[in-house]
């Protein structure tokens, strides 16, 4: 036979790996089952749940396909019902298998060959499969189904509930409506498993063949018993699987009915038995002989008939009693009449049985109407519970593709928490912000309130003391006194808006009657007082903030107490002072227009001149300036007061010549001096009247106490009142502040020329100048005007630099020795220090002085500078200037001097530093001019 | 140990304490080893026990009648313990020093001496720069008027002689100082009446010798005019002159005369008046040239071994003078002169450009140990001429030896302003000199000089409450030295005892001015020879004299 050489050589055929084989057959099924899957769906409409395991005859063509997954099911399942049986049937089922398959293989060409192998086990089948084949034996095959379903039917009928014959059917049935190729692989390929299988088998027992087929030969004929077993032949377990059904029905209940030969067509027919009415069957239809339907029956009030029968005939009314009779049935009668409901349809009462009633009792007590039905029966775990668990696939669909590709808005979600977490908006594991149970009314924290840049708490109200108990210690209670006073005060001056009074019970306590007052008051607060947030420092050290400075004590020398007073006669007000330049004279100008020379070691007043000498007394004005020479070699100064400026050359400076005006400071003041007409007339001539200054022969009265020359501004050029001397000792300039001749206001004079000169011709705009200062090395000269400070060159005649340097109104300047610094004191309490190559700005603008700032001044040779101020006090200060010029000065406060009372709101007028001491002296209003010393 | 405890209170548990008294004191010895005191004892009773252990001791050692003035007499005691005058109880010094009961103190006593007593004040007319009191019975003072005064002790109302330094009146007219010259240094002309020499620097920068003739205590002082004479003019100075010192070896006829300048100069003159007197030449010091050629006026003052030097320098001296005789006007310059600070690099002798703090404040000859030929006076010192010291406003000490021309053999610095300089009594002839510096800053130095000491000074803060106007070291005791102030203040000081003064002299216008800084400065204070006066003046025109007794005694 073709097809059994087919198969022989399949199986012939060096078998190919398991895994292969089987993944190609696993392709072929699929294909397959989408190929059967109509009739599947129509299949598994019909089988009971969960009873696929159970296969009925029509699945043969579905078994066929669904093989593979059913083995696995069938392997499947057992392992965890029943073990101790499992493998016995197993191997019955593989060996089931493997027959029905090679059974297969050969029903493939010849099904009658098939058909005849088993009559021999089963004779009641096959005669019924002999009558069959001779029924459909003219047939043609192409009827495919309806030859299954004849053949499903015989199988049923002749199975005799031998599952394995069912098998075997199925396994008939598998190969129909297929390709012969596709059996013959899969064939082949189950051929070589089964071959291996029994390879196997064969190596372990050579007996095992000869056992195999008695036992499967006393399967068929003996009948199984089923009393002890749980688990139908295919393992399963029988609470799960069909049930098996009398011979005469289908396995879902119905009957089969009879196929016999109808008598009326003589054709073949089937003769299903009657059907009983049972509690289960709907009877409504049968019980109504009234057959008008769902009708109002009033349609049939006015008729004889109340309806129609199923033939159509009429059905005519009952008769009924009237009224009457009814009462008196309900009276009379047998009692039925209370039992019984009118039945519509029919028209007549019906007495109601005892069911009936039954269920009107339950509607009544809102009970399940059905007494049968009992609600609290035990659950049957059908298919759950230990034991049922049951893997099976829902649906055979394949995977679909977003089961396993990773889902892009997944991803992008998960990156957007991942971004979140990133820039820390979520805080993973974050701790768990439970609102509290409880909330602490007492606590010092106001309530949480929303994290916004324009919140600002409200100012918390101080809490309560001691004044506020009801029973407060005694000492807080007021005395009479203080209730008085406290009663007589302005509620606004009180310091309490209370009486602290004391009770022995809180129940004592009455009513605050200004409660209402200051709940309201607070809440005006709250809502009409404009709150400010301050930004506050966050700083652990608040040390950090404070410059690093040197000590004080590091910076010694510098003064710290008076160590001489010179007293000044009748406390005149003293508004300047100079120290000559090697330090052993002060000269001091004061209110009375007197210069007087002090030995300044000893403080004794040696000697005194009135500069207003020859002045006319209305004229006569203060010295508003005296400034010694700085050259060395003479002694010299020059003191202003209005209208005038005095050159001396004191006497007791020098020891050389007896008289003094034969004093070499003398000669040098006066060597110049023409006769005066002609000085004065040479004066105009060559200045014109820029320089409105005469210098002029003081008397021989005033020569003889050593007044050199006098030099004598006229009436427009107001009064000099700052007296600057260039370095060499030369030139000495003064200022008029209040000068009208505006070029007038800086005049320049030179000793030995006697000759005065105004370098500016023109006068500074707006504001008059108030202060100068010669550079001390450069031919530069400062001019301090009200705001500004300029720096001229004084040779090249131009404007060096402007010192902006933000003051309202300078009062004094000073420049440091080095020439690179300057300091500059204002009336508006400030000191300025500025570092000229720096900046026009200052480097440092400091405000220490409660008031104007009168003075301020260098020392020469020590690091240190002072500002005096009508506050009365004198600040000394420690100021390094490096040679290096990346290092900013060093400005240390060093030490406030206090010691002069303030007069007439003036303190401290003037201050000079001794030239090589570490002395400081300072005039001021209380006529007194202190030395301090270290 | 009999003690006497009825002054102290009984009643109050009192806990002793070891005491150790030692003494410098020979004649008061005690018997030594550590006596138990009750701590509540002052110096009284501290006092009395000493006074009684004295007694019991001498009495024990020798019952001859020497030592009878001393027992009867009990002597006041002054107890020192760590420096420190002991003012209070015994326990409280324990308990403001931090001690206990356990602690020995070690404590020495010194002979107690009263504080001196307001005797008289004499009445200026200006502020007095200067007072001598070194002659006895006389004050010598200077004034910033320009008028040298002679006042007697006896005679409080006026002065005996007031004459004029200058007598034009100059500006500079201002004495600074005014000393007395042994007169015998001064030949003595045909007037054998009191003639007393005397020598005055002042503000205009020279240094004037004067001859006085005063009236004898005993004559009337109206029937006597006493005159006062210029003996010749020392011009060095360019600057105002600001001290001036004598030296008065006793063994030596002739006198010398250092004077301190503002410039920063020192002039070493020499006193002795002579007729001819040249102007030049005072650069002589140096000089080996010309020597030994002329004896006449040497006298034999061969009992030093360094007369011979002086005798050479002095003939050099007068060398000088000698070839610039032919000038008849009594111009005289310095024999020496030094540059306590650096000069200016023009070294003119008329420079009148000094450097920075140039100021020599004072300058003074060195005080040595009195030759002891004079039994009755053992312990008087004299200023030699061979070494001078000076200190000036830079703040340097400086020793010079005038002998080797002037050579600055000691110099040691500190950053004071030096106001005023003396030198402590030497306590033995060979006792190294110690001097005593008074400052702007309100403080007191005691120097060592020696050069192998590496301290500096030590330095006793805010003595005063004002700058240290005048510094004058007792005259026989080598621990007592007196101070003056701008406050007003005098102190008088023990070097044992420095941290505090033994007394503060309240002078005569104390209750003028109590406000601190209203107080008159007194500007300079002497002592009298014995050391039992003190003179004091100043801004209040007047000086006063304060009268101790025992002061400085040491036996």
């Amino acid at each position: 036979m073709p097809p059994r050489a087919a198969k022989a050589s399949s199986s012939s055929n060096p078998p190919s790996s398991f895994s292969s084989s089987s993944s190609s057959s696993s392709t072929q099924v699929k294909r397959k089952r989408n190929h059967v899957k109509p009739a599947e769906t129509a299949l598994l409409s019909q089988q009971p749940k969960g009873a696929f395991a159970t296969k009925t005859a029509k699945g043969k063509a579905r078994d066929a396909s669904t093989r593979p997954a059913q083995k696995d099911a069938l392997e499947l399942i057992p392992e965890s019902s029943v073990e101790g049986i499992q493998a016995p049937d197993d191997d019955d089922e593989e060996e089931e298998k493997s027959q029905g398959e090679r059974n297969g293989g050969e029903e493939d060409g010849e099904e009658e060959e098939d058909q005849e192998e088993f009559p021999e086990i089963d004779t009641t089948q096959s005669d019924q499969e002999d009558e069959e084949e001779n029924v459909d034996g003219g047939q043609d095959g192409d009827q495919d189904v309806e030859e299954e379903e004849e053949e499903e039917q015989d199988d049923d009928d002749d199975d005799d509930q031998d599952i394995m014959a069912e098998l075997q059917d199925e396994e008939d049935g598998d190969e129909e409506g297929y390709n012969s190729s596709d059996i013959d692989n899969w064939d082949s390929e189950a051929e070589d498993e089964r071959a291996e299988a029994f390879a196997a088998r064969d190596d372990a027992s050579d007996t095992s063949i000869e056992q195999e087929l008695n036992r499967m030969v006393k399967r068929a004929t003996e009948k199984p018993d089923e009393s002890d077993r749980k688990t139908n032949l295919l393992g399963i377990d029988q609470r799960l699987a069909a049930r098996a059904v009398a011979d005469d029905k289908n396995p879902d209940g119905s009957s089969k009915g009879i196929f016999k030969r109808s008598e009326i067509t003589g054709e073949m027919k089937r003769v299903y038995p009657e059907i009983e009415a049972d509690y289960d069957s709907d009877s409504s239809t049968e019980d109504a002989p009234n057959r008008v339907g769902n009708v109002p029956m009033e349609w049939y009030d006015d008729l004889p008939h109340i309806g129609y029968d199923i033939d159509g005939r009429k059905i005519m009314r009952p008769a009924k009693g009237d009224e009457l009779d009814r009462f008196l049935e309900t009276v009379d009668g047998d009692g039925n009449a209370w039992y019984s409901a009118e039945d519509k349809l029919m028209g007549k009462d019906t007495k109601l049985t005892d069911e009936e009633l039954d269920i009107i009792r339950r509607l009544q007590r809102a009970e399940i109407p059905d007494g049968e039905y009992d609600p609290y029966e035990p659950t049957i775990e059908w298919f759950t519970g230990k034991g049922m668990e049951m893997v099976t696939p829902l649906t055979g669909r394949p995977e679909p593709k977003r089961r396993f590709v990773p889902s892009k808005w997944e991803h992008k979600k998960i990156m957007k928490i991942v971004r979140a977490i990133r820039q820390g908006r979520i805080v993973p594991r974050a701790p768990n912000t439970s609102k509290p149970q409880f909330f602490n009314i007492w606590s010092d924290a106001d309530q949480e309130r929303a994290d916004h840049p324009m919140h600002m708490p409200a100012p918390k109200l101080p809490l309560p003391g001691h004044a506020e108990s009801y029973n407060p210690p005694a000492e807080y209670l007021f005395n009479e006194e203080e209730t008085k006073e406290w009663k007589e005060a302005e509620p606004e001056d009180r310091k309490t808006n209370f009486l602290p009074a004391k009770y022995s019970a809180l129940r004592l306590v009455p009513g605050y009657q200004n409660f209402v007052q200051e709940r309201f008051e607070r809440c005006l607060d709250l809502y009409l007082a404009p709150r400010m947030r301050r930004k506050r420092l966050d700083l652990t050290d608040p040390e950090s903030l404070i410059p690093k400075l040197p000590s004080p004590r590091e910076l010694r020398p510098f003064p710290t107490t008076t160590g001489l007073i010179y007293r000044h006669p009748s406390e005149v007000r003293v508004r300047c002072l100079s120290i000559d330049p090697k330090g052993n004279w002060l000269v001091t100008g004061a209110e009375d227009g007197k210069v007087r020379m002090w030995d300044l070691a000893i403080g004794r007043c040696t000697a005194t001149w009135d500069i207003n000498e020859g002045i006319a007394k209305s004229e006569r004005g203060p010295v508003y300036g005296i400034e010694w020479c700085p050259n060395k070699n003479y002694s010299l100064f020059a003191a202003t007061t209005s209208g005038r400026v005095t050159l001396v050359a004191p006497p007791q400076c020098s020891t050389t010549s007896v008289t003094a005006t034969s004093t070499p400071s003398f000669i040098y003041a006066t060597s110049a001096y023409q006769p005066a007409v002609d000085s004065n007339a040479a004066e105009t001539a060559t200045t014109g009247n820029k320089a409105p200054v005469k210098w002029t022969r003081p008397t021989e009265s005033e020569r003889k106490q050593g007044v050199a020359i006098h030099i004598s501004l006229h009436n427009n050029s107001g009064t000099p009142k700052q007296i600057s001397w260039h370095s060499k000792g030369d030139y000495f300039s003064t200022v008029c502040p209040e000068a009208t001749g505006g070029s007038s206001s800086v005049l320049i004079h030179q000793v030995t020329k006697h000759r005065s000169q105004a370098p500016f011709k023109k006068a500074s705009k707006g504001s008059s100048v108030q202060k100068i200062v010669f550079h001390p090395t450069k031919p530069h000269i400062f001019v301090a005007t009200q705001r500004y400070v300029r720096v001229y060159d004084l040779t090249a005649q131009s404007l060096v630099k402007t010192l902006i340097t933000g003051l309202k109104w300078i009062s004094s300047i000073d420049v440091h020795p080095g020439g690179d610094n300057i300091i500059i004191g204002s009336y508006d309490k400030r000191l300025a220090w500025f570092d000229i190559d720096l900046s026009n700005r200052p480097y440092k603008t400091m405000r220490y002085h409660s008031k104007a700032i009168r003075s301020v001044s260098y020392h020469k040779s020590y690091p240190l500078f002072v500002s005096t101020s009508d506050d009365g006090t004198a600040q000394v200060f420690h100021g390094t200037v490096y040679n290096d010029f990346s290092k900013n000065p060093l400005i240390v406060p060093l030490k406030v001097l206090r010691g002069h009372e303030i007069r007439q709101a003036l303190g401290v007028l003037d201050s000079k530093w001794h030239p090589n001491q570490p002395w400081l002296f300072t005039a001021g209003a209380d006529g007194q001019v202190r030395l301090w010393t270290p | 140990m009999s003690v006497p405890s009825q002054s102290i209170k009984s009643g109050v548990p009192a806990s002793n304490v070891p005491v150790l008294l030692t003494t410098s004191l020979s004649s008061y010895a005690i018997p030594a080893g550590p006596y138990m005191l009750p701590t509540d004892w002052r110096r009284t009773h501290l006092s009395t026990l000493v006074n009684k252990l004295i007694n019991t001791s001498s009495t024990s050692q020798d019952d001859t009648s020497s030592s009878s003035s001393t027992t009867n007499a009990s002597i006041p005691f002054d107890f020192i313990v760590d420096g420190q005058l002991l003012r209070t109880s015994l326990q409280d010094y324990i308990q403001s020093n931090g001690l206990t009961n356990e602690s020995t103190l070690n404590i020495e006593y010194i002979r107690s001496t009263l504080p001196p007593t307001y005797v008289a004040a004499f009445e200026h007319d200006d502020w007095v720069a200067s007072v001598d009191a070194s002659k006895q019975g006389l004050f010598l003072t200077s004034s910033y008027d320009g008028s040298v005064r002679i006042f007697s002790s006896s005679d409080s109302k006026s002065a005996i002689h007031t004459f004029s330094s200058l007598k034009s009146s100059s500006a500079n007219a201002s004495l600074v100082d005014a000393r007395w010259v042994p007169s015998r240094v001064v030949d003595l002309e045909q007037d054998q009446r009191a003639s007393h020499s005397i020598v005055t620097a002042g503000m205009d920068g020279v240094v004037r010798m004067w001859k006085a003739t005063l009236p004898e205590s005993s004559q009337a002082s109206s029937s006597f005019k006493p005159t006062a004479k210029r003996l010749w003019n020392g011009e060095f100075h360019s600057h105002p002159v600001s001290s001036l010192d004598v030296s008065n070896s006793p063994n030596s006829e002739r006198s010398y005369l250092i004077s301190s300048g503002w410039e920063g100069a020192l002039a070493f003159w020499d006193a002795t008046r002579s007729n001819q007197q040249g102007d030049g030449e005072e650069d002589d010091d140096g000089d080996e040239d010309d020597d030994q050629d002329d004896d006449e006026d040497d006298d034999d003052d061969g009992s030093d071994q360094e007369g011979g030097d002086r005798r050479r320098k002095r003939r050099k001296v007068k060398n000088g003078k000698r070839k610039k005789g032919s000038n008849p006007s009594k111009v005289k310059k310095p024999v020496l002169t030094m540059w306590h600070s650096s000069p200016p690099s023009s070294l003119l002798p008329s420079s009148t450009v000094p450097g920075a703090n140039a100021r020599v404040s004072r300058a003074i000859f060195e005080k040595i140990q009195g030759s002891s030929q004079d039994s009755k006076t053992p312990s008087q010192h004299h200023s030699g001429a061979d070494r001078a010291w000076s200190a000036g406003w830079d703040g340097g000490v400086k020793g010079w030896d005038l002998e080797s021309g002037g050579s600055n053999f000691a110099s040691k610095t500190s950053d004071k302003v030096i106001l005023c300089l003396d030198q402590m009594a030497p306590l033995s002839a060979s006792s190294a000199p110690i001097l005593v510096t008074g400052h702007m800053d309100r403080s007191v130095a005691i120097w060592d000089m020696r050069t192998d000491v590496s301290t500096i000074a030590n330095h006793l803060t805010n003595v005063h409450k004002g700058p240290v106007s005048c510094i004058r070291s007792h005259p026989t005791s080598g621990y007592i030295f007196s101070t003056s102030s701008y406050d007003g203040s005098v102190k008088l000081w023990d070097t044992r005892s420095t941290k505090q003064s033994l007394f503060s002299l309240v002078g005569r216008g104390a209750t003028k001015g109590e406000e601190e800084g209203e107080k008159e400065k007194v500007l300079c204070l002497d002592w009298s020879s014995d050391g039992q006066i003190i003179v004091s003046g100043g801004e209040d025109k007047a000086i006063t004299v304060h009268r101790g007794s025992g002061i400085g005694r040491s036996d």
